[in-house]
C-alpha cells in the first residue's frame, strides 16, 4: 500500500506547491504595475497641493488653507512610497523627485506663508518659482513613470512567460505522476487479484479431488497472504490426512490377507491331517480300547505305548487352530520320539536341553512334531551311525531360539535356501511315516504368528554333517 | 515450484518498476521544484533592474545642437565616471518632454545633484542658475564655452588663445598657398551669448601669430558675427541667412563650434560657394572629415572629447572630496587638414 500513498502524497506535495507558487507568481504580476500606481497617486497628489495653493492665493479662505495642508500632508505621505537611494536609474530618478519635491514643499510654504504676512511680492515670486517647479516635478513624474513602465511592461511578460512555463511544467508532472498511480493501481490491483484468482482455481481444483495443487502464497503480509497460506496449509492437511488413511488401510487390508493366509494354512495342515488319519476320533478311541485290554492283560509297556500314541493324536486334533505353550509342544515331540523308538528299536537317541523359564511362551501348534519327524525322516533314516537328535531352548535377547539338532546326513545350501523361501517343500501326504505337515507350513504359520520374516535359520555344514534348525519366536507376540 | 517462482520473479519486477518509477518521480518533483525555485529567485533582479550602489551623482547638461560633439564627451564622462562608481544623469535623457540647457540646469539644481557638467548656453540665465548650484554645494563643471561670470569650478576646455593661433595657422596656410597675397576678410563665427572678452582674445592671438610669423603678411580683417543658438534650428538659420546676403564678403570662415563648421558647410554646397570661401571648422566628426576630404571645408581644429569628458569628472570628483578643484583645465586640440583627414578616413576604414 505503501507504493500506492507515496505517488498519491507526492501528487499533494507537488499541488501544495505549485499552488503557492502560481499563487505567489500571480500575487507578483499584480504587483508589476504597483509602482506606476504609486507615481500616479504622486502625480495627483502633487497636483493637488499646487491647485490648493493656487486657490489660497486667489481668495486666502480657511478652506483653501486646510485644503493645502492636508494635500501637503498627503504628498509628503505618498512621497515615502518611493525610494531615494543611490542605485540604479529608477532609484536615482526617485531621488531627483524627492528632493525636488522638498524643495518643492518648501517654496510653496514660504509662499502661503508670504501670502498670510501680506507679502505680495514675496507670494507672487514664490508661485512662479513654485509653478516651475511644479511643472518640472511632473514633467520628472511622467518621465520616471515611463521609464518604470517601460520595465515593468517586460516585467510583465517576464512573469506571464514564466507562468506559462510553470503551468506547463505541472501539466507534465501531474500527467507523469498519474501515469504512475495508474501503474501502481494496476500492479497493486494485480497483486490483490492474480493471487485471489490463483486461490480460487486452487480451489476448484481441490473441489474436483485434486489436491496436487500449487497454490501462490504472496510475499506480502496481508489477509490475502494469510487466506492463502492458511488455504495451502489446509490443503496439505487434507494431503496428509489422505495419506494417512491410505497407509491405514493398506495396514488393514495387508493384516487381512495374513489372517486369511493363516487360516487358508491351517485349514490345509487340518485337510492335511484328515487326510492323513481318515478318522482320528475312531483311531483315538480304538487306541483307548487297545491301552485299556493291554492294561487288563498286564503288559504295561504295551499300555504306555498305546497311551502314548492316543496322548499324539488326540493333541493333533484339538490344537492344529490354536497356539500353545512351549512345554505342550516340548511333550508331544517327547510322545513321539517315544513312539518312534518303539517303532525302530530305539535307533534315535534323543536328547532335550531346555529352559524352564520359557516353557509358557505362546507359539503355534505342531510346528516342532513336524522339525522332528524331518530330522528323523530325512536326517538319521537312512545313516550308518549312530543318529541323535538334540533340542535345546533359550533365549537371545527378547527373542527365544528353539534348536533341533541332528547328526544326519545334511543340507545343502541350495535345498536350505528352497525351504526358506517355502518354495515346493511340502510334506509328502504319500509317505506312511508323516502327519502330513511340511516344514513350509510350519515356517509359514510361524510367521504369521510373529508377524517377522525371520523367524527360522537352517544350519548345515554339508553332506553328512547333519542340519540345525533354529526357529526363533519373540518372548511376546 | 518453477511457476511459483516465475509469478514472485514478475510480481518483484513489477515493484521494482513500480519503485523506480516513483523515484524517477520524485526526482522530477525535486528538479521542477528546482526550476521554479530559480525562477522565483531571478524575479527580484528583474524587478529591480541596476542594483549598484553609487558613491555619487552628476548630472550632464549640454547643448542640444552640437550632438556629434556632445555624444563624444559623454561616452568618455560616462567611462571615467564608471571607473569612479559615479552615476552619470543626462539630463535631456532622462526627462521624456524637450527642456532647454538652462531648464535642465534648473532641475538638476532642484534634484541636488552632487555636480554638473555643465555645456551649454552661456547665457546671464545659466551664469544665475551656476551660481545657486554653487551656492547649494553643488560643483558645476562647464565644458567648451566658459562662463566667466559665473561661480563655477572648474572649466575644462580649449584655451581661446592658443585656439586663435591655431586659426592663424591656418589663414597663413591658405594664404601662402594662394598665387596672390591678398589681404584676407575673416568671418569669425560665434556664439551670440560668447563674451566679448573671449573672442577678442582669438582675434588678438591671430593678429599676435602674423605679428611674429608673418610681419610682411597683410593683416587679416576680422568680422565678428554672433550666432543665436537659444533656439533650435536658429543656428542654421543665421547661417544660412550669412551666405544669402548679397555683399558677403568673406574669404575665411573661422567656426568656433561643431554645428556651426556643419551648417556652413552645408551652406557652401546648397549656395555653390564652395572654393570662394575657406572655412576653418572646430571638431572632427566624420561629417566634417568627410567634407575636408571633398576639400570643401579647408581644415579643422580637433578637441579631445576623451580628454574633456575624463577630465570634467575628474574635475567634479575632486571638488566633491577636497572641496576645491583646478579652476581651469585646457584640453589638447589639433589641427587636421586634408591629409590627416584622409589618413584618419583611412583608419576608420580599416577598423571597420
Amino acid at each position: 500500500m505503501l507504493s500506492f500513498f507515496i505517488p498519491i502524497f507526492v501528487i499533494l506535495v507537488m499541488n501544495v506547491y505549485m499552488y503557492l507558487n502560481v499563487n505567489s507568481m500571480i500575487a507578483r504580476i499584480n504587483e508589476v504595475y504597483d509602482s506606476n500606481v504609486r507615481l500616479s497617486e504622486l502625480a495627483e497628489n502633487l497636483t493637488a497641493v499646487q491647485n490648493s495653493v493656487r486657490e489660497y492665493l486667489e481668495n486666502k479662505g480657511t478652506t483653501a488653507l486646510n485644503e493645502y495642508y492636508r494635500a501637503d500632508q498627503e504628498y509628503r505621505s505618498s512621497m515615502d512610497n518611493i525610494g531615494s537611494s543611490y542605485t540604479g536609474t529608477m532609484t536615482i530618478m526617485q531621488k531627483n523627485i524627492q528632493n525636488q519635491s522638498s524643495k518643492y514643499l518648501a517654496v510653496v510654504d514660504d509662499t502661503v506663508q508670504a501670502k498670510r504676512g501680506r507679502n505680495v511680492e514675496g507670494y507672487r515670486t514664490g508661485y512662479e518659482e513654485a509653478e516651475q517647479m511644479y511643472a518640472d516635478l511632473q514633467n520628472c513624474i511622467y518621465s520616471l513613470n515611463n521609464e518604470q513602465f517601460k520595465i515593468n511592461s517586460d516585467n510583465y511578460y517576464i512573469l506571464l512567460s514564466s507562468l506559462r512555463y510553470m503551468e506547463i511544467i505541472s501539466i507534465v508532472i501531474l500527467l507523469f505522476i498519474g501515469v504512475v498511480n495508474i501503474l501502481a493501481l494496476f500492479l497493486l490491483t494485480n497483486s490483490m487479484t492474480r493471487p485471489l484468482v490463483a486461490l480460487s482455481k486452487a480451489a476448484d481444483k481441490v473441489a474436483g479431488g485434486d489436491f496436487n495443487v500449487d497454490i501462490e502464497t504472496p510475499e506480502a503480509g496481508d489477509e490475502i497472504g494469510r487466506v492463502s497460506r492458511a488455504f495451502a496449509g489446509m490443503v496439505g492437511s487434507i494431503q496428509l490426512y489422505i495419506t494417512e488413511i491410505r497407509e491405514s488401510m493398506s495396514r488393514e487390508s495387508r493384516m487381512k490377507e495374513s489372517e486369511l493366509m493363516m487360516q487358508t494354512r491351517m485349514r490345509e495342515a487340518e485337510l492335511r491331517s484328515l487326510q492323513a488319519q481318515i478318522n482320528p476320533h475312531f483311531l483315538f478311541n480304538t487306541l483307548n480300547a487297545g491301552a485299556q485290554l493291554a492294561m487288563m492283560e498286564g503288559a504295561d509297556k504295551t499300555t504306555e505305548f498305546i497311551q502314548n500314541m492316543a496322548d499324539f493324536f488326540r493333541y493333533n486334533i484339538k490344537s492344529i487352530d490354536k497356539d500353545v505353550s512351549l512345554n505342550e509342544e516340548l511333550q508331544l515331540v517327547d510322545k513321539y520320539i517315544y513312539i518312534l523308538n518303539v517303532r525302530f528299536d530305539g535307533e534315535i537317541h534323543y536328547h532335550k536341553e531346555t529352559d524352564d523359564s520359557l516353557g509358557e511362551i505362546r507359539i503355534p501348534s505342531m510346528v516342532l512334531q513336524p522339525i522332528v519327524e524331518n530330522a528323523v525322516n530325512y536326517g538319521i533314516r537312512n545313516i550308518e551311525w549312530e543318529g541323535h537328535i538334540d533340542l535345546k531352548t533359550y533365549r537371545v535377547g527378547d527373542m527365544v531360539h528353539i534348536s533341533i539338532a541332528d547328526n544326519g546326513v545334511g543340507m545343502t545350501a541350495d535345498k536350505i535356501e528352497k525351504i526358506l523361501s517355502g518354495d515346493g517343500i511340502a510334506a509328502d501326504p504319500d509317505k506312511n511315516d508323516s502327519n502330513g505337515i511340511g516344514l513350509g507350513n510350519v515356517i509359514e504359520r510361524i510367521r504369521i504368528f510373529t508377524g517377522r520374516e525371520d523367524v527360522m535359520d537352517i544350519i548345515s555344514e554339508g553332506e553328512g554333517k547333519g542340519t540345525e534348525f533354529i526357529i526363533k519366536v519373540p518372548m511376546h507376540v | 515450484m518453477d511457476k511459483k517462482k516465475n509469478i514472485g520473479g514478475y510480481s518483484k519486477r513489477a515493484y521494482r518498476v513500480l519503485y523506480l518509477s516513483i523515484l524517477v518521480m520524485m526526482l522530477v518533483t525535486i528538479g521542477s521544484a528546482m526550476i521554479f525555485n530559480n525562477l522565483k529567485n531571478r524575479m527580484p533582479d528583474i524587478e529591480q533592474g541596476e542594483t549598484a550602489e553609487y558613491d555619487g551623482h552628476f548630472a550632464f547638461v549640454v547643448s542640444s545642437d552640437d550632438e556629434d560633439f556632445w555624444e563624444g564627451v559623454y561616452t568618455s564622462v560616462c567611462e571615467e565616471a564608471a571607473e569612479n562608481n559615479i552615476y552619470i544623469e543626462d539630463m535631456s535623457k532622462s526627462l521624456g518632454v524637450n527642456y532647454s540647457d538652462t531648464d535642465l540646469l534648473r532641475v538638476a539644481i532642484n534634484s541636488s545633484v552632487d555636480g554638473i557638467i555643465y555645456g551649454g548656453t552661456t547665457n546671464e540665465t545659466a551664469a544665475e542658475l551656476i551660481d545657486k548650484a554653487v551656492d547649494e554645494g553643488i560643483g558645476v563643471v562647464i565644458l567648451q564655452n566658459d562662463i566667466d561670470a559665473s561661480a563655477r569650478q572648474c572649466f575644462v576646455g580649449v584655451n581661446n588663445y592658443e585656439l586663435g593661433q591655431m586659426f592663424a595657422s591656418q589663414i597663413a596656410e591658405i594664404m601662402e598657398s594662394e598665387e596672390e597675397l591678398k589681404k584676407k576678410r575673416v568671418d569669425v563665427l560665434i556664439d551670440r551669448d560668447m563674451s566679448e572678452g573671449a573672442s577678442n582674445v582669438i582675434t588678438i592671438a591671430i593678429e599676435d601669430y602674423f605679428s611674429e610669423n608673418y610681419p610682411d603678411y597683410p593683416m587679416p580683417e576680422f568680422n565678428i558675427i554672433k550666432i543665436n543658438s537659444d533656439d533650435a534650428f536658429s543656428v542654421e538659420d543665421d547661417i544660412r541667412r550669412l551666405f544669402i546676403q548679397e555683399d558677403m564678403e568673406s574669404d575665411v570662415m573661422l567656426c568656433l563650434s561643431s554645428i556651426y563648421t556643419q551648417c556652413v558647410y552645408q551652406s557652401l554646397v546648397d549656395r555653390n560657394k564652395v572654393g570662394e570661401v575657406q572655412v576653418i571648422g572646430y571638431f572632427a566628426g566624420n561629417s566634417i572629415l568627410e567634407a575636408i576630404e571633398k576639400q570643401i571645408i579647408y581644415s579643422t581644429i580637433s578637441v579631445d572629447t576623451d580628454e574633456m569628458g575624463r577630465d570634467s569628472v575628474k574635475a567634479l570628483k575632486e571638488y566633491m572630496e577636497m572641496g576645491y578643484t583646478n579652476s581651469y583645465i585646457p584640453i589638447s586640440t589639433q589641427v587636421i587638414g586634408y591629409d590627416q583627414a584622409r589618413l584618419i578616413s583611412g583608419q576608420l576604414g580599416k577598423g571597420a
